[in-house]
């Protein structure tokens, strides 16, 4: 994988942190996808996930024009940070709502950090979700975000019925049933065994 | 000015938007009367004012104005009354308001008046990466730079004291990355102003010929002194010693990037980095001091040379101006960290970061836009197309967007390009297209003009009803744009007649072959009429309460495609994806419309209800 380390943030990584902790650990989480995917409520939703932790975080997000299907990227800090943006080589997990953006952006990560990515191919992710197909074929067509989210927050050590909260406060009321369903989904999704690889 | 602490007891405290604190930070500090232009990145600040007045039920009146120079001119009036105000808009807004900026620096105001300009280093969503921070120091208005949300709020509310206290408009310039971060602040309580409206009738101020305007530019100089003197406007020395060799001088979010490397970086504890929250006006004794305290200083800020071109020595000062910091393009921690390495001379090798592909733009699937622009380029495939700012300028992608220069450009454009080439002996058809929301801010003078001066174009209002690029506010042709005043919009049809227009012709775009003849016709009668008038109507595909309503059809590709790509270059909708041997429509991405059963030269596309 082809990672970088500038010197600016912690590169020790064990295997035990290969599940993030957010209740505890310092923790940058990158995300990218194509504009209209849903980039920015997932950031928001894990922001508010890790801020009901008692965490401290800043966020940075894409707006404008490349909400129009272009390349949008948003990134989460949690800790006591200052900048909002995460430095090349610092990411603990990449999360990808599409899979040749999140390839574009390996080298965001830290030397084993960890890649979770919608994509319907079986590859060198560490968590491979075929989140658009599932959200297809279960009629939450737009909602590929939501079971990526569900999916995460398995390996960041949140409750799921947290992340349901959260999602009451923020989603707007016509799509909260289909936000929680697909949430749902990915939760159970995460449970499911043969995603469980690692590399 | 010293950044307040963050209070952790403070119990009221939120995830904000750096825009949304900026738009509680205007609320709590009394403003009544709060107004912007939509423009990434400011957007955000005017809908979350609306949105919490509507909410607490202020007596605030906030306004979608119909351009920035507007905007700005009714927020000082009000501070000539004795009121608070705030306006927002993006940093290409502030050119559209030069006018009023430049003279409101001289007359100075009575209640706070706050002028937020957000700026774009990159540019990400704009056409310039101008820094606002040179304006307000052209107009001598002074400015500050926040470094974060939570410096946003903080800043914006003690820039309506300093205000108030030197009679003085006061910018507030944050840039993208603090607009759109989202931090937990402090929420601070709203009260709404109780000051009655006082306008103190002045005419050698308010109404100034020539020779007043001397007096109050002879006034404006002192004030702008005076204010290099108050501790607010102070230099702050965040770390190390004032007596270590290397220095480096930061605002805004360059400022952010420079702390966090710091705390990971325990070489770079030599340094002395010093904070500066008011770029303009600077103290040029302080900043001397700076520059003969440490043999070298390293200047860092976004995005032009503000600060460093005000040391009075440059002679040891590092920064821009000498392209020790590079000289265009949005600055990052990846960049900076190389750069202040070489400068410490620790020589650390840092590797390349790859270049990133960058997925472009597109306009929706199902976008009205494309249509209209794949039926102008069958209509008149040698056309010269000049177009607009917004959602539209996509249709660059499709090759129906020729130029794009600044609001309202399309029309004086189109006027210029018939002067050109009305000598020429087969001058090309030329057509110019602009969304509904930049007709009105900045299309109807040029309309005019193109009437009363004799030019000949087909100009097409693109009118999804809807600001749509910046998130879809409302626009005079909705109504709905003031807080506390109800408007059922404002006709298109009647502006453009009045505008001396003789035929205005309004269509669905989504009826290609209709489209296609209608604007073949105009392109006829503007040899007798001018300038005529097409209305491409159809709302944007993001409203999803008219979603709801437009047909939905499910689309498919016949074992006619022959996979020629025609239907993926020409019409360029993100759905329509080159498969192995034919096209496929993605149906995560498509909308339904089937509009691009047209456009398939071999009728592959097919749309079932």
């Amino acid at each position: 994988m082809n990672t970088i380390n500038r010197g600016f943030c912690d590169h020790q990584t064990t295997p035990e942190r290969l599940l993030m902790d957010i209740n505890n650990t310092d923790t940058q989480i990158f995300m990218v996808g194509r504009g209209g995917q849903g980039i920015l409520v997932l950031a928001r939703a894990l922001s508010e996930i890790a801020f009901k932790k008692g965490r401290r975080l800043i966020t940075s997000e894409t707006h404008g024009m490349a909400m129009r299907g272009g390349t949008v990227t948003a990134s989460l800090k949690i800790g006591k940070f200052a900048s909002p943006l995460i430095p090349a080589g610092c990411a603990d997990i990449l999360i990808g709502l599409e899979q040749n953006d999140a390839r574009d952006y390996l080298h965001m990560l830290k030397p084993g950090g960890i890649t979770i990515v919608n994509t319907e191919d079986r590859n060198d992710f560490t968590y491979s979700v075929d989140a658009s197909g599932i959200a297809l074929n279960q009629g939450l067509k737009g909602s590929a975000n939501m079971i990526m989210l569900g999916f995460v927050i398995r390996y960041i050590n949140t409750d799921f019925y947290d992340a349901c909260a959260v999602m009451e406060s923020i989603s707007p009321k016509r799509v909260l049933d289909k936000n929680i369903k697909a949430l749902e989904i990915g939760f159970e999704t995460a449970s499911n065994e043969k995603y469980n690889q690692s590399h | 000015m010293e950044a307040k602490p963050v209070n952790t007891e403070f119990k009221n405290e939120k995830i904000l938007l750096g825009n949304e604190a900026i738009a509680y930070a205007v609320l709590a500090s009394g403003a009544s009367v709060v107004t912007s232009y939509p423009g990434t990145p400011a957007s955000e600040i005017l809908t979350t004012v609306m949105k919490l007045v509507k909410e607490q039920d202020l007596p605030v009146h906030a306004e979608w104005s119909i351009n920035e120079k507007t905007a700005l001119e009714i927020a000082f009036t009000n501070s000539i009354s004795n009121r608070r105000s705030a306006v927002a808009m993006k940093q290409v807004g502030l050119n559209v308001a030069a006018d009023p900026f430049m003279s409101a620096a001289y007359m100075g105001v009575r209640g706070g008046l706050v002028i937020i300009v957000a700026d774009d280093p990159g540019p990400h969503s704009s056409q310039t990466e101008q820094d606002s921070r040179f304006f307000a120091m052209f107009a001598k208005i002074p400015v500050l730079d926040p470094a974060s949300p939570e410096e946003a709020l903080t800043m914006t509310m003690a820039a309506f004291d300093f205000s108030e206290k030197y009679k003085t408009p006061v910018m507030v310039r944050p840039t993208t990355r603090v607009c759109h971060a989202r931090q937990a602040v402090a929420v601070p309580g709203i009260t709404p102003e109780t000051r009655p409206a006082l306008f103190e009738k002045e005419p050698h101020r308010w109404a100034a010929t020539p020779g007043p305007r001397l007096k109050l530019h002879i006034e404006l100089n002192k004030k702008i002194e005076a204010i290099t003197q108050d501790p607010f406007a102070g230099v702050r020395l965040v770390d190390g010693k004032d007596k270590s060799s290397q220095a480096i001088v930061a605002s805004g979010i360059a400022f952010s990037y420079l702390k966090d490397m710091m705390q990971n970086i325990p070489e770079w504890g030599n340094l002395s980095l010093y904070k500066i929250d008011m770029p303009y006006p600077l103290d040029p004794d302080f900043l001397d001091h700076i520059g003969r305290s440490h043999t070298n200083v390293l200047v860092v800020e976004e995005s032009e040379p503000v600060i460093e071109y005000q040391f009075p020595c440059r002679s040891n000062v590092l920064g821009r101006i000498d392209a020790t910091i590079p000289r265009a393009g949005e600055l990052t921690p990846d960049i900076i960290a190389p750069i202040v390495d070489t400068f410490l001379g620790r020589g650390d090798s840092y590797p390349e970061i790859p270049a990133t592909k960058q997925r472009r733009p597109s306009l929706c699937a199902g976008c009205s836009h494309r249509a209209a622009f794949y039926a102008i380029k069958k209509a008149l495939p040698k056309g010269i197309y000049t177009s607009d700012i917004g959602c539209y300028t996509l249709g660059l992608n499709l090759g129906a967007v020729d130029t794009c220069l600044c609001m309202g450009a399309a029309i004086s454009q189109a006027a210029g390009f018939f002067h050109a080439f009305k000598h020429e002996e087969s001058p090309p058809p030329i057509v110019a297209t602009i969304g509904d929301s930049t007709f009105f801010h900045a299309g109807i003078p040029p309309s005019v003009n193109a009437i009363v001066t004799g030019a000949r174009f087909v100009l097409v209002i693109l009118d999804n009803a809807t600001t749509a690029m910046t998130g879809r506010q409302p626009t005079p042709g909705t109504g709905s744009v003031a807080s506390d005043f109800n408007h059922d919009g404002l006709s298109l049809e009647q502006i453009l007649e009045g505008c001396g227009i003789q035929s205005v012709i309004t269509k669905d775009p989504y009826d290609i072959p209709g489209f296609i003849k209608i604007v073949k016709d105009a392109y006829d009668l503007s040899a007798s009429q001018g300038v005529v008038a097409i209305i491409a109507r159809h709302p944007c595909i993001q409203d999803r309460a008219m979603r709801g309503t437009q047909q939905a059809f499910t689309m498919s590709v016949s074992d006619d495609c022959n996979a020629c790509g025609y239907c993926v270059k020409e019409f360029e909708c993100p759905a329509l994806v080159m498969g192995e041997d034919t096209v496929v429509i993605d149906p995560t991405i498509c909308n339904g419309c089937g509009v691009c059963v047209h456009v398939c030269p071999r009728g592959a596309i097919e749309a079932r209800q």
